[in-house]
């Protein structure tokens, strides 16, 4: 499923066209990008919490250079699905296989 | 640590922007939430452009641990989501410490890192009890050059713990403060950095507290907690200050390890430089010595051999000149007159004597024969042959039979000649260097003997000798008493 899917089905359940329906999907994801960006985590229901956190530098073995790099800080995206999402989730393809 | 919306606000955001009413927007984003749902329980994968991709994981059954009870359980297999936020979005987020890249560390030695690092955990067990640390205080010395200090304390951290799991943290609390005066201006990013804590800090601190109490059972690095806890207890213009070293900090290493590789680099450059420019001045020398050599030798050169020819011309024009006269006077009976016929006949090849100086070619042809041409004596040396030796003394291959005769006694064979044999060479009497009458008629007497040595021999082409014998000397038959095939004398006869 992509962006297209998404904003056809809501689209269609909320009577818009699809052009308006992308306009708002675009608020809804520059909305959540840029309180990303400021380092503000926020929680959808049904969905998870997104949020950042900054990753220590860190030393690592670099095989090619044969020599230790310092790898630099970095502030990363995190995402937490939700309890309901995550147990709806967790047995889906399995039970389906077995 | 971070500022946290609730969903309302994030609601009302979007409202604004949009223009649509607060509960509209608030039930689109949920269904927008539904709906990933409904993607990942359909596919097990959604894009959503410009945020990221929510992927369903599969994990295999595995072998857990329960840490209360100590037993093992096997965890079933079972579903995970992950996001992987795109590109765009991840250097967004990664902004403050985009300008940083890592950077190869060079394994060094420090000393005096044990006490240090005692030092650094005093002090960081002082931060923690909310004191400024005893590294605040000794700042102000170490104020001057704080990633020389930070250099310092990074080669401790890789001597004490190569993997830097334990000895990063510790270096961090320490160098908090002092960096944050000597460093704020120095730092290339200092600025950005600064705006960043402004729009952190007044959100965050009131929320600090209950943040802090949420985290304590998080994984959050020594680190963060550090300065969680620090925060709230200290006043809102340290947290700037706090947030900002930290910044600051983390980027000094990557200046650190840039001086360091341009300084290891650098070193091994500028040698490498040196020997190429020694190198190209070595080029450049040789080349000049060469085209020196070049030039003066081929003007020397020349200049003898100017000389030489100078030198060489008279030698020669005396020793044909010479030579001419020694045999005139070996042969006497020898006219002047009759030389002028001889240098006709030889360019004739003994064909073009004429009736009127036939009389007087006879009268010294006659004693001719026998009379010996001055010889010049040679040693057969390997590879050479009657015919080359031809050449190389006449300039003419064809006159090896005159050789041939000269020293018929000692070869056998006309086409054989053996190295080390010694064999007289008959010189040409001539002017110029030509044959003199004399001299065609005993090459013509030559080729008659090899055209006798090849008949005995039942060789096919010996007539051919014989054609060559009447052409050299027209009257070479009267000089003989062999005996010819008469084919092979109509045949010679036919060269007129």
């Amino acid at each position: 499923m992509n962006t297209d899917d998404l904003v056809e089905r809501l689209s269609e359940k909320w009577d818009l066209t699809k052009q308006e329906t992308r306009e708002i999907v675009d608020l809804v994801v520059q909305n959540m990008c840029d309180n990303l960006a400021q380092g503000n985590d926020f929680t959808i229901p049904e969905l998870g919490t997104f949020g950042t956190h900054t990753r220590n530098k860190q030393k690592s073995y670099n095989p090619h250079y044969e020599k230790y790099m310092m790898l630099p800080p970095k502030r990363v995206v995190d995402f937490d699905a939700s309890r309901n999402l995550e147990d709806d989730l967790k047995y889906l393809g399995i039970e389906n296989e077995s | 640590m971070n500022h946290k919306i609730t969903f309302q606000e994030l609601v009302d955001a979007i409202a604004e922007q949009s223009g649509k009413s607060k509960q509209f927007t608030h039930d689109f984003v949920k269904d927008f939430a539904a709906l990933i749902k409904e993607g990942l329980e359909n596919d097990g994968t959604v894009n959503i452009a410009g945020l990221g991709k929510f992927e369903l994981k599969k994990m295999d059954e595995r072998e857990g641990y329960n840490p209360e009870t100590e037993e093992k359980i096997t965890i079933p297999a079972h579903n995970k989501i992950e996001f992987t936020p795109y590109k765009d979005l991840e250097e967004l987020v990664n902004a403050p410490y985009s300008h940083m890249e890592p950077e190869i560390i060079e394994e060094e030695t420090g000393a005096g890192q044990p006490a240090d690092e005692e030092k650094e955990e005093e002090s960081i067990e002082e931060d923690q009890t909310e004191t400024d640390s005893p590294a605040s205080d000794e700042e102000p010395g170490i104020k001057k050059a704080p990633w020389e200090e930070d250099m310092e304390s990074e080669i401790e951290v890789d001597e004490d713990d190569p993997f830097g799991l334990n000895a990063k943290h510790k270096n961090r609390v320490p160098f908090s403060f002092d960096q944050g005066d000597a460093g704020k201006d120095e730092e290339e990013e200092g600025p950005e950095d600064e705006e960043d804590v402004v729009e952190f800090s007044p959100e965050i601190a009131p929320e600090e507290p209950a943040e802090k109490e949420d985290r304590t059972g998080e994984q959050e690095d020594k680190n963060e907690e550090k300065e969680s806890e620090r925060e709230p207890k200290t006043a809102r213009e340290e947290k700037p200050a706090a947030a900002e070293i930290k910044a600051s900090r983390k980027s000094s290493p990557s200046f650190r390890d840039r001086s360091h590789r341009r300084q290891n680099t650098g070193g091994a450059f500028w040698i490498i430089a040196a020997a190429f420019i020694v190198l190209l001045l070595a080029i450049a020398a040789w080349y000049l010595m060469g085209t020196q050599q070049q030039a003066s030798p081929p003007a020397a050169a020349s200049e003898t051999r100017q000389v030489q020819g100078e030198e060489e011309t008279p030698s020669q024009d005396q020793t044909q000149g010479g030579q001419p006269e020694q045999q005139d006077d070996a042969v006497q009976q020898q006219a002047q007159g009759e030389a002028e016929a001889e240098q006709e006949a030889a360019a004739d090849a003994g064909q073009a004597a004429s009736t009127g100086q036939k009389a007087a070619d006879q009268s010294g042809q006659t004693a001719d024969p026998d009379a010996a041409p001055p010889v010049e004596t040679i040693t057969v040396s390997a590879g050479q042959t009657l015919w080359g030796l031809a050449a190389s003394e006449y300039e003419n291959p064809y006159l090896w039979p005159w050789i041939y005769d000269t020293n018929k006694p000692s070869i056998n064979d006309p086409d054989i000649i053996y190295v080390g044999q010694s064999l007289d060479i008959p010189q040409r009497r001539g002017q110029n260097n030509e044959l003199s009458n004399n001299d065609s008629l005993q090459v013509a007497l030559g080729y008659v003997e090899t055209y006798l040595w090849y008949k005995e021999n039942n060789l096919e082409n010996a007539r051919f000798y014989l054609y060559a014998a009447k052409k050299y000397h027209n009257r070479v038959f009267e000089y003989t008493d062999a005996t010819f095939d008469e084919d092979d004398l109509r045949f010679a006869n036919r060269a007129q």
